[in-house]
């Protein structure tokens, strides 16, 4: 068992003069038995990242540590890692069985041990009555085991998993969700998971790692990313119905301090607004998620007026379109709402609800300010 | 709306019924010659030079002749260890440069597959006499190893080009796989690799062994009395007193019938490795 430690991990693909930064300069300690997801858009580097980690790519710049030992120059075959591929990257020519017996036999353990390892693999992701099918013969969902199966045989330092169930549809990932979770605990193997999907990411991971444009935006448990998200990017990435966002300028009147955008002027606390003043920020962003906005039809006071464009209901809640200016705020609201469309209403934000962001540099004012101190 | 499914069906029959027109013609056109060889070559003397009979009773008596008169047995052994040997050096040497040409990412990797390439596309006699030359300084002509040589060269081209669309067709994730799970990467070919592309190398290995049997130019220039191949045999039956066609549509027909056995052993084996590829993960 091992923690992995990325340092200033780089990798820069060359082609025909052109120079893309896939990974740029990430730092990154990921704990022993630890699950973390590596979490960004398609592009972002985070399926590079992994590919180094295994052996796959080889950095530009930077060094990998796995269990404390530099691995930069060690061949896959000698990292101790075992991984999951999106295709599952199953041996056609094999069976089930040889499939998941593989690390074991091409590292020449005993036959009877094989067998009784792949049988207990195989009762553990119940795919024990395909042993003698052939890759082909199976469901996505089956393939994904076996895929699992194979990596799980040998109890490696790490495991590394890219997008191992976007395959799948649905109900399946669904399912898989938590039992590859509940794998991973009995295990007790670091594991290294990546994926695009937040949703993924937010339900399996003790710690999530998000990514954009190659570099590290922001690390932290799910409940840290989605309530105190350090940038903007990690705002509007993490949560669904993604986070509003208002550009507004910091204006000072009579000693009280206003966010105001092209539409609304919204009075801040004298907390808020010694915040502000400490971070000396003049324009800023301000977020606030969907779940936040409360939604009223009575004036109320810092209240912003806004009407309703469009209503969806989902059944558990509804989301409310609201038209503010040439934006669209969405709402999230109990199912029994009876607003209508076109309706005049007062939206409520809430100050503690509120994510402010520095319009220049991107980051959280919290953020800036506690970086101040 | 079904008036206008009848027009479609009818330009579909239309359009069918030329295909199969054009395409039997076609075949027409190639198997007369070689049916015309194959019956000429059981015609009984007096009428072996009379192309427009085609009804007569058959005899073996130019069979006779080339396998007790003037035996082929050794142009046949000859033929088949050159072709065999061919097949199998090319496919050697062809697979290991098609598999650094799909999996590695090194400076001018496609340029340097379009070089290979070019040779494919230029005519063979530009590299007789040069050829000829080095075989005559190594005292190779006349030899088995300067066919093979020469026949390999010729070969490899093609060979590497197919064997690349192939290699480009296994996933490179599994190997990527045998790789984390323990293959270092020689073995990675080896043992991953080789055997998802067995088809490949075997409609491959096919199309080296066909080239070399019915290899003409080369055979004639390089080889004479120790090494004696199939195609520079039959011409032998050209000679002052004139074409002695019987035996030779037999030793014709003979030289014939590997060459068919494969095709139709490999029939989709060969289809899939002309189409270059172009059908991916089949």
């Amino acid at each position: 068992m091992a923690d992995v430690r990325l340092v200033n991990l780089t990798k820069i693909f060359e082609s025909r003069g052109e120079r893309v930064v896939a990974v740029d300069h990430i730092n990154l300690h990921i704990q022993d038995k630890e699950f973390l997801v590596l979490l960004g858009p398609s592009g972002c580097g985070k399926t590079t990242t992994l590919r180094m980690i295994a052996g796959l790519e080889v950095p530009t710049e930077g060094e990998i540590y796995i269990g404390g030992k530099l691995v930069n120059d060690l061949h896959p075959k000698d990292r101790d890692i075992s991984m999951v591929f999106q295709n599952y990257a199953l041996y056609p020519h094999l069976s089930v069985f040889d499939n998941i017996a593989f690390p074991l036999k091409i590292r020449k353990y005993p036959k009877e041990e094989v067998r009784r390892r792949v049988e207990e693999v195989a009762e553990l992701l119940r795919i024990r009555h395909l042993l003698n099918r052939k890759p082909k013969e199976l469901s996505g969902g089956e393939q994904q085991r076996v895929a699992l199966g194979r990596a799980i045989i040998r109890r490696p330092k790490v495991f590394l998993m890219d997008e191992p169930l976007s395959n799948l549809d649905a109900k399946l990932r669904i399912l898989m969700r938590a039992e590859l979770k509940k794998l991973q605990k009995e295990l007790g193997v670091t594991t290294i998971y990546v994926t695009h999907d937040q949703v993924e990411a937010m339900t399996m991971a003790d710690r999530v790692a998000v990514m954009n444009m190659g570099r590290i935006m922001q690390v932290g448990t799910p409940p840290e990313l989605f309530n105190k998200p350090s940038n903007i990017f990690v705002a509007g990435f993490i949560g669904a119905p993604p986070m509003n966002f208002f550009e507004c300028s910091v204006k000072e009147i009579n000693g009280v301090l206003y966010l105001e955008s092209d539409v609304f002027k919204y009075k801040v606390s004298s907390e808020l607004a010694s915040l502000l003043r400490r971070v000396g920020v003049s324009e800023v962003v301000i977020g606030i998620r969907p779940h936040d906005v409360k939604v009223s039809r009575e004036p109320v006071e810092n209240a912003v007026e806004a009407e309703t464009y469009v209503i969806e209901p989902l059944g558990t809640e509804t989301i409310l379109d609201f038209k503010l200016g040439a934006d669209i705020i969405k709402a999230v609201v109990p199912p029994t709402t009876d607003i209508g469309p076109g309706e005049k209403v007062w939206l409520i934000f809430e100050e503690e609800r509120l994510h402010i962001f520095d319009k220049e540099s991107q980051e959280s004012i919290y953020k800036l300010a506690s970086e101040e101190v | 709306m079904r008036f206008e499914s009848k027009t479609s069906n009818f330009k579909e029959v239309i359009l069918s019924a030329l295909i199969y027109f054009v395409a039997a013609s076609l075949i027409f056109a190639i198997l007369l010659p070689i049916a015309w060889i194959v019956v000429t070559s059981f015609k009984p003397e007096p009428i072996v030079k009379q192309p427009y009979i085609w009804v007569f009773t058959p005899t073996l008596e130019n069979y006779w002749h080339i396998f007790e008169i003037r035996p082929i047995w050794k142009p046949l052994f000859d033929t088949s260890l050159i072709a065999v040997s061919t097949s199998l050096l090319s496919l050697a040497l062809g697979t290991p440069a098609a598999y650094a040409l799909a999996r590695y990412d090194f400076r001018g990797r496609d340029d340097l597959a379009f070089w290979i390439l070019t040779f494919w596309m230029s005519p063979p006699v530009a590299f007789v006499i040069p050829l000829f030359v080095i075989f005559d300084q190594l005292r190779l002509l006349d030899t088995y190893i300067a066919l093979v040589i020469t026949h390999t060269l010729a070969n490899l081209p093609f060979v590497i080009w197919l064997m690349r669309e192939y290699i480009n067709d296994v996933p490179r994730e599994i190997e990527e796989a045998a790789l984390i799970d323990g293959y270092s990467d020689l073995q990675v070919f080896l043992k991953v690799t080789l055997p998802l592309i067995k088809p490949g190398l075997m409609a491959v290995g096919i199309l080296a062994f066909i080239f070399s049997w019915i290899e003409f130019l080369y055979a004639l220039i390089f080889t004479s009395i120790n090494v004696r191949m199939l195609t520079v045999e039959v011409t032998s039956y050209w000679t002052i007193a004139g074409v002695i066609l019987g035996p030779m549509t037999a030793a014709i027909t003979i030289s014939l019938i590997p060459a068919v056995i494969f095709a139709f052993i490999l029939q989709r084996h060969i289809i899939r490795g002309l189409t270059l590829g172009a059908v991916r993960g089949g």
